[in-house]
Formats: structure tokens, sequence, C-alpha cells
């Protein structure tokens, strides 16, 4: 019936259990084509004669619009609520997604993320006086300026502000700013120990 | 707000330490002056700096005045025989509580201090709980909260407010109800909608 | 924002499930152009006295024209009312109808003259099983799901939020906050990986 694939695309977003399913590509297609025969229906009975007895085709273009208008609304929701992910994974996950979720985004999707990336760098880069503001840093409020961390994988050097460079091997135990482990925290790299 | 948030904003509040060292510079911040700082001498300062402070063993936190025993005992059995909110001692009882009695804390019974003011946290919990059921069986259309915390309040939202407003949506009209697919159906639909409430007005 | 209008907008996932569950509507005359809704239907016209179960979204362009009628999904009707009103503690909501407060509210803008009736059906339900699960939210940490399986969805969500609330001030009062830790998509998303890398070796 109308709007079967429409609500089946919703119900797939909302039982998913990755964090972001791929984008459905076929059944997008399969709705814009209802969508096609919808409004075919509608444009030839306008075109049509009515005739309260033989041709009254009233409740035909009522139904068909609504289907029209709630498969707009169910294509307009999913990306929609897509979208709201994506965003809230910049904040989570930083400007770099990892591969497999980025296997899963529509290229549409690529270049909003794209684009939202840099409008976000581009607002901290003009608030809070010359040096910008990095909104991603405190997310809960701050209790000291240092703080210790364990290396929970091979990472690499890390070099601070400050020109200190620190090697990051696994299980290695590191005295560091907070400000600058931070995100590297939250990407479980490290681990914020003994804290208090 | 979450919990961490609230405790932050427990830390803005003052508190009397005894500093064990001397500093006679002033220390100017947005939120206002801190120090100086002179051995033996109380002064005030606000929370987080005196856990800073306490942290490198450099002062002595002094208990608040309504943190004592007795008191919040008191404290308890008023909770315990009103049917309504008493005021707390500080906004943000439970907060201070939680950041000033820590095991190692200089506070005296910070055990005993901590229970009773867990207790007291729990009478107050446990009433507007009760309260919010009654409320809602009451059908009453607003409620008195007063004197209730933050720290409460954030703790209670989902079954207190967000029951409530659950309940209140369910009655008032829907006025851009979002379900209806286009504008021109939600035209229609609340005029349906006007249509029978008029005559249930006027009767 | 609050729950109820979170959940209830254009874009939302519950609302636009909750707009999908069906409505009996009845063609009492014969109608044109409508023989795609009933699958024993011949040709494109519904023959009069056809009764459908159709979405919600679908009922709404259909039941004002001439000679079509709406009746009330059962659960609203009186069968269930006394019910839910003799215990509504006990009942499967989320087997009856899983957005039952959402959808009857929609319901109730199209039964005009129940309107009033639903809306005291939901009120009265909601606030007879409040108490049900506040005790069941505070003290769901270990329990069994038995009872959250019986919630409708938005009941879900609030007890959900509650249960979140309970935690973090447990978590809060055992031990110091201001811990940083791994963001929570970056946790489901390496448990994810890691789960399906197991599966695939």
């Amino acid at each position: 019936m109308w709007g079967d694939k429409a609500i089946e695309l919703i119900k797939e977003l909302e039982r998913s259990s990755e964090l972001f399913p791929p984008f459905d590509d076929d059944k997008v297609r399969l709705i814009l084509e209802e969508c096609r025969v919808l409004n075919q229906f509608i444009e030839d009975a306008m075109s049509s004669t009515f005739d309260p007895e033989t041709n009254n085709y009233l409740a035909g273009v009522k139904a068909r619009t609504a289907a029209l208008e709630r498969n707009k609304r169910c294509l307009l929701a999913y990306q929609w609520n897509r979208l709201q992910t994506l965003k809230k994974m910049r904040w989570e996950f930083g400007s770099i997604l990892p591969p497999e979720i980025k296997a899963n985004m529509s290229e549409t999707e690529v270049q909003w993320c794209t684009k939202y990336s840099k409008a976000l760098a581009n607002y901290m880069k003009n608030i809070g006086g010359r040096n910008g503001l990095n909104l991603m840093l405190d997310m809960q409020p701050p209790k000291d300026l240092y703080i210790e961390v364990r290396c929970l994988k091979e990472y690499g050097k890390l070099e601070l502000d400050s020109g200190e460079v620190f090697n990051l091997s696994e299980n290695s135990q590191h005295y560091m700013p907070r400000s600058q482990v931070e995100n590297l925290i939250r990407l479980g790299v490290l681990e914020h120990i003994n804290w208090s | 707000m979450n919990t961490e948030e609230i405790e932050f904003l427990a830390e803005q509040e003052e508190v009397t330490i005894i500093p064990k060292f001397t500093d006679s510079r002033v220390v100017h911040l947005i939120s206002g002056d801190i120090g100086p700082f002179r051995a033996g001498i109380p002064c005030v300062v606000p929370i987080w700096v005196a856990k800073t402070l306490r942290k490198k063993h450099k002062c002595k936190i002094v208990a608040p005045e309504w943190m004592e025993l007795d008191l919040l005992e008191q404290k308890l059995e008023e909770e315990k025989s009103s049917r309504f909110f008493t005021p707390m001692p500080s906004d943000h009882y439970m907060g201070i509580a939680h950041l000033l009695l820590s095991d190692d804390s200089d506070i005296e019974h910070a055990d005993r201090l901590r229970l009773t003011i867990k207790n007291i946290w729990d009478v107050r919990v446990a009433k507007a709980r009760a309260s919010a059921d009654t409320f809602l069986k009451g059908g009453g259309r607003h409620a008195g909260i007063d004197h209730l915390t933050q720290l409460e309040i954030c703790n209670l939202r989902p079954l207190l407010l967000d029951a409530l407003d659950t309940k209140h949506q369910l009655s008032v009209p829907m006025e851009n109800m979002s379900a209806l697919n286009t504008s021109a159906a939600s035209g229609s639909l609340s005029e349906s909608f006007s249509s029978a409430s008029t005559p249930r007005r006027s009767q | 924002m609050s729950l109820f209008r979170k959940r209830n907008h254009y874009f939302s996932l519950t609302d636009v499930l909750s707009s999908q569950e069906r409505v009996p509507i009845t063609f009492q005359v014969a109608v044109g152009y409508l023989g795609e809704l009933d699958a024993s239907a011949e040709g494109n016209i519904l023959a009069a006295g056809t009764t459908l179960e159709l979405p919600y979204w679908l009922v709404t362009s259909l039941y004002q024209e001439d000679g079509v009628g709406i009746d009330l999904p059962k659960q609203y009707k009186q069968a269930w009312r006394d019910i839910l009103a003799a215990d509504a503690k006990v009942v499967n909501l989320q087997r009856l109808c899983k957005y039952f407060y959402e959808f009857g509210k929609l319901v109730s803008l199209i039964r005009v003259r129940d309107h009033q009736d639903i809306i005291d059906l939901l009120i009265q339900t909601l606030v007879d099983r409040h108490r049900e699960l506040t005790n069941w939210a505070v003290h769901a940490i270990k329990q069994e799901n038995e009872f959250f399986e019986k919630l409708d969805d938005i009941e879900q969500e609030l007890s959900r939020r509650a249960t979140s609330a309970e935690l973090n001030l447990s978590n809060w009062l055992q031990s110091d906050c201001g811990q940083i830790r791994k963001a929570e998509m970056v946790q489901a998303h390496d448990r994810l990986v890691s789960s399906s890398r197991t599966f695939n070796t």
C-alpha cells in the first residue's frame, strides 16, 4: 500500500542497532518512484473532466495527496534524523570519523559533514578573542589543569603546545595538561586515572 | 543540567579556610578577589579554591555554620514532620556536603554528617515522589515545590516534571499537530476540533 | 524541550510511527479510484459497505468525505476502557498499542464526539500507572525487565530517563565526579566494531 516503503525506511532507522546504518538508496529510489506514480494520477485526474457519477476522483486525489505528503515527510524525517546523528558524531569523534561510519554515508551526507565541520571550525576561530575558543574542550566542568592518564593503545608521539614531546605507547602513564589530552581520552586512546 | 554541572555551581559557594601559608598578594578574578592569605587567620574563599589549596596541604577547611550535627538532626526531624519542603540551609547543601565531607576531611564527624545529610535528602526525595503521585491523581493544575534545590530537581525531573508535562500535553488541544502531514489538513482538523470544543464551553 | 514535544514534531520518528497506527474506516457508498486500498476490491472501485483498517495519516484525508465513517480503534473502546479503569497497572500497553498515549491523542482529534472520553482515558491510565512506573524506575538498576516490557513507548522513555538520573546520582555519590570518559558514541562504535570482528573470525 501507499506509504509502506516509507514507513519501512523509518522503522529500519529506528530499529537499527548500528550507530549509523547505511543510507538505503534502493528504498529511497522506490519511494520516489511511488511518488511519481501518485503524482501522475493526480495530474491525469486534474486534466480529466469531473463528473460526480462517472468520474468522481475527489477521494482518490485526496488520498493520493496525503500519500505524497506522507512519503515526503518520511523521507525528510529519515534524512533529518541521520543528520542529527552526524552532527552529534562531530562532537564525539571530532572531525575525523571512523571508516566504518564513513562507508555508510551517502555522498550528500559526506558533503554536509564537511560543511558542518568547516562552519563549526570557523565559528570557534571567531569567538572568544584573538585565539578563538575551542568548544570541544571541557565537555564537563574541569577540576584540575593537569591530569594523570594511561595510554590504552599505541598512538605514537604527541607534541604539546609547549613543544614538549610525549611518546604515547601502550600502558605508559603520563601527567599532562588536561586541555591537550581531553579529546584523546574521549576517543579512547588515553584513560583518565587517579582523578579526585 | 546534570550532576557534574550542579556540583560545579556548588564549587562557587564560599567557605572559610585557615591558610597554612602567608601571601599578601591579592588574586583578582572576574568573580571576585581572592586573598591575601595569612597563616592561621581565617579567610573566605570559593570552595574550588579551598579544595585546590587543601589538596596541596596549604589550608584547613572550616565547616560552614550549618554543617553541624545537632542542627542537621533537628532539620531532619523538621523535614520528616512537615508536609511541605522546608527551606534548606544552603541551596547546594548536598553538593557542598559531597565536596567537603570526603574521607580525609578536616571536618569532625564527617561520616555522621554525611549520613544525616543523605537522610534529609532521602526524606525530601521520597516526599517529592509521593506528592507527584498525589498531584497527578488530584488533577490540580499547579503544585508548590518551593525550597527544592537544583540537584533535587535534576534528579526528579524525569518522573516529576516530564510525567506532569506528558499529562498536560495530553489534555491540551494541539495547535500545530505535526502528525498531520500537510498544513492544509491541519487547518481542517483544527477547525473540526474547535467546532467540537465550542458547544462544550457554552454548556 | 519537554519530552512530549521532543517526541512529537514533523521530523520525529516516534510521531511518524504513531501516526502509522491503524483506524477502522467504513465506506457506506462506493468510492472510485481507491481500489488499491482493498486487496479484495474489483477494479479501482471500493465497494459500498467496505470496512478497512487504514493508517491514521491516510484516514485523516478521507474521514470527512460523504458516506465515510470511522470507528474507534479497539484499545479506546468501551471494553478496553473498562479493563483499564479496573486495573491499568496490569495491562500490557506495549502489546496493546505501542504508542497508546500519542496515538490516542491523535485519534481524539478526528473522533470529535469521543474526544473528551479518550483524553480522560489516557490521563487516567497514565496517572494509574505512574506510581508503579516510579517504583520500578527508582529500583530498576538490577531488576528484571518484565515490567518494562509492558510499558508503552513514552512510558519506557520516561523510565529510562528516570533510571539514568538515578544512576547518575548514585555514581556521583560514590565517587567524585570529574573523570573524563570516553565519549558515548565512541564507546558504542568500538563495541560494535569489536563484536563484528569476533563474528568474522
